[in-house]
């Protein structure tokens, strides 16, 4: 009996004793979109090197990141999508810290490869293959060909890919695609696995599905759709920048490729960002960016770099 | 003496509490229960002071981001891929309960059960993997030539196919139950009368059992109703009411596992969802409390 009480309060001490001296906390918890996890991995990793600060990345989608930041969960979210205006109106604020992109996909057996290939999609053509205006393939090069009905895949889950690709096309929304699709899948992977298995098919994926990270060339039986950008019914030497990864990310990264369907991605915080988070982020955006390459993601321009770095320090947008 | 006293109050303290702690617990439970929906009701507020009923559950228009919030393709495509994977499921079901509880052997009955046990423990995401896999192609394929529809393999169908593997073992352990528990008698009665073993079964036995397989039946309703993950990866995420079984739609479970976590920072999103979620969650509840209804009342009429 003694013994017991003995050992209680001998716990009780040894407990009381772990939280002595409240000093400040080295830790930085982000939660948000999985668009952005991979590169936060690399980050936290990277910044804890250097900084011996702990950084905690959770998942869980753009929207769990910002309701976890604005509820004090979380000190900063990750968002793969503009910014809503419900959520500035809640004291969201948010720096622009990479890029990435997303791009039409079509199956490498396409009937019109070539030709695609010869002169491009205009924007127009896109959107009106995208709202099913254009039914089938051979319309695009006035030609009757056989078996050539167009298959339209979308994402079934809300996604930020889902939204600037809807946003590149006109004034439409996610749902808008959604209803014009065939089929809608769940997830990067399930849509380029689809595309890549039915050659009438035409797609979306970000660029890291679109190619093939470690080779640089193209993924498995999927092939990117180059944009015309001037209309002029060829793609011109300028305008061809899809052969390779390396090549496509650089012309995104100077703005070549058109944003939206390139789109930034954002992390928030409640308010501007303070203390320990405010230094990650700078560091983000300074010593950070020279990791951003290898992880698959795309620089910004030196510009919007700029203009990033006074806003984090303003603590308010323009 | 005194010693003796003190261990017996000690005792009986004991049974008290214990006791005490057992109805605290189960009545916690119970709790949750009403906790749960009325935590669903609160978050549903604020698109029910905004929209009415009628125009939730009658409109067709599901936008969120242009603030439209149709729920009818998404209600009609739940009671659509439900009752389709309960019309394939409940025969095969039944009759494999009827094999096993009265032809297999007990050595083949020990294997079967040991495999339909394995079956009802798979997770859900791997029903949904082989079925985006193996399912979609062979649907968009084979199946749908053969009968002469286009189709993506991304559909109600297929969505309903899967359903129907995962329901099975449900509907087969419970029915399996209720025929095993009848009494010996009444399987001699019959056999003694001159019935042959079939019409034993047809005559006797399945009414003996109506109730168990009834309720059985009703039970797999409600696991189709609300089976999130497999659907979702293959019913195509389209929000319109389906015009065959061969186009992609939408479920109540799906459509909420879909957005959750992009959209949670937008009040008015997540109020449609949590709105979502009750509606699963009030069917749910119907559905139980109409099977054991349903039992009690054919128990009574058949006096098993």
């Amino acid at each position: 009996m003694n013994n017991k009480w003995v050992r209680f309060i001998l716990i009780l001490l040894f407990l009381s004793g772990c939280k002595s001296g409240r000093e400040e906390r080295r830790e930085i918890r982000v939660s948000g979109a999985w668009a952005l996890y991979p590169m936060m991995l690399v980050w936290a990793e990277e910044y804890g090197k250097v900084s011996g600060v702990k950084v905690e990345v959770a998942g869980g989608g753009a929207g769990k990141g910002v309701s976890d930041v604005l509820s004090g969960q979380v000190d900063i979210g990750m968002v793969s999508r503009p910014i809503r205006e419900e959520e500035i109106k809640e004291g969201a604020f948010y720096v622009a810290v990479t890029k990435d992109a997303v791009v039409a996909t079509i199956n490498s057996k396409n009937p019109i490869i070539k030709e695609i290939y010869k002169r491009g999609l205009t924007k127009e053509e896109l959107r009106k293959i995208f709202m099913g205006e254009i039914k089938e393939w051979g319309e695009i090069v006035g030609k009757e060909l056989k078996d050539d009905k167009i298959i339209i895949y979308g994402r079934s889950d809300a996604s930020g890919a889902a939204q600037v690709w809807a946003e590149f096309l006109g004034n439409y929304t996610q749902g808008d695609c959604k209803e014009k699709a065939h089929a809608n899948f769940d997830g990067d992977q399930a849509v380029a696995l689809a595309v890549s298995r039915e050659k009438n098919s035409i797609g979306f994926n970000n660029l890291n599905y679109a190619y093939n990270i470690e080779t640089g060339s193209f993924a498995e039986g999927i092939r990117p759709v180059p944009i015309d950008l001037n209309e002029n019914g060829t793609l011109d030497p300028d305008e061809d920048f899809y052969s390779n990864r390396e090549k496509f990310v650089y012309n995104v990264s100077i703005g070549k490729y058109p944003s939206p369907p390139a789109r930034f991605e954002y992390l928030v915080s409640k308010g501007p960002f303070k203390g320990e988070a405010k230094k990650f982020v700078e560091w983000i955006l300074n010593e950070g960016q020279k990791f951003i390459e290898e992880s698959g993601y795309i620089k910004l321009s030196p510009e919007k770099l700029q203009e990033e770095i006074e806003t984090l320090n303003r603590g308010r947008r323009k | 003496m005194n010693l003796e006293k003190r261990r017996i109050i000690l005792r009986l303290l004991k049974e008290k509490t214990t006791r005490r702690w057992m109805s605290t617990f189960t009545f916690l439970v119970c709790i949750l229960f009403l906790l749960i929906f009325l935590s669903l009701l609160v978050e549903s507020t604020l698109l029910l002071s905004k929209y009415s009923l009628k125009e939730l559950l009658f409109s067709s228009k599901w936008n969120p981001e242009k603030y439209s919030f149709g729920f009818l393709p998404a209600i009609i495509g739940t009671i659509y891929v439900t009752i389709l994977s309960m019309v394939l499921a409940t025969p095969i079901a039944v009759l494999s309960a009827i094999y096993i509880s009265e032809f297999a052997s007990s050595q083949k009955r020990i294997l079967i059960s040991s495999f339909i046990d394995i079956l009802a423990g798979i997770p859900s995401v791997v029903f949904g993997v082989c079925a985006l896999l193996v399912l979609v192609p062979l649907v968009s394929n084979y199946i749908g030539p053969l009968i002469g529809v286009e189709t993506t393999g991304m559909c109600i169908f297929t969505a309903s196919l899967v359903l129907s593997v995962m329901v099975l073992p449900v509907i087969i352990s419970l029915s399996t139950e209720s025929l095993k528990s009848l009494p010996v008698e009444l399987r001699e009665a019959s056999l003694s009368l001159g019935a042959t073993k079939w019409e034993t079964i047809k005559k006797v036995l399945l009414k003996g059992a109506a109730p168990g397989i009834f309720s059985a039946i009703l039970l797999g309703f409600g696991r189709a109703f609300g089976e999130t993950m497999a659907v979702a990866m293959v019913i195509g995420g389209k929000n319109q009411i389906p015009s065959s079984p061969f186009s992609a739609g939408q479920t109540l479970p799906s459509l909420i596992v879909s957005s959750f976590g992009e959209m949670m920072s937008i009040p008015i999103e997540q109020s449609a969802l949590a709105f979502a979620a009750l509606q699963l969650f009030f069917v749910v509840t119907i559905f139980n409390f109409l099977a054991r209804w349903i039992k009690i009342k054919l128990k009574k009429r058949w006096g098993v």
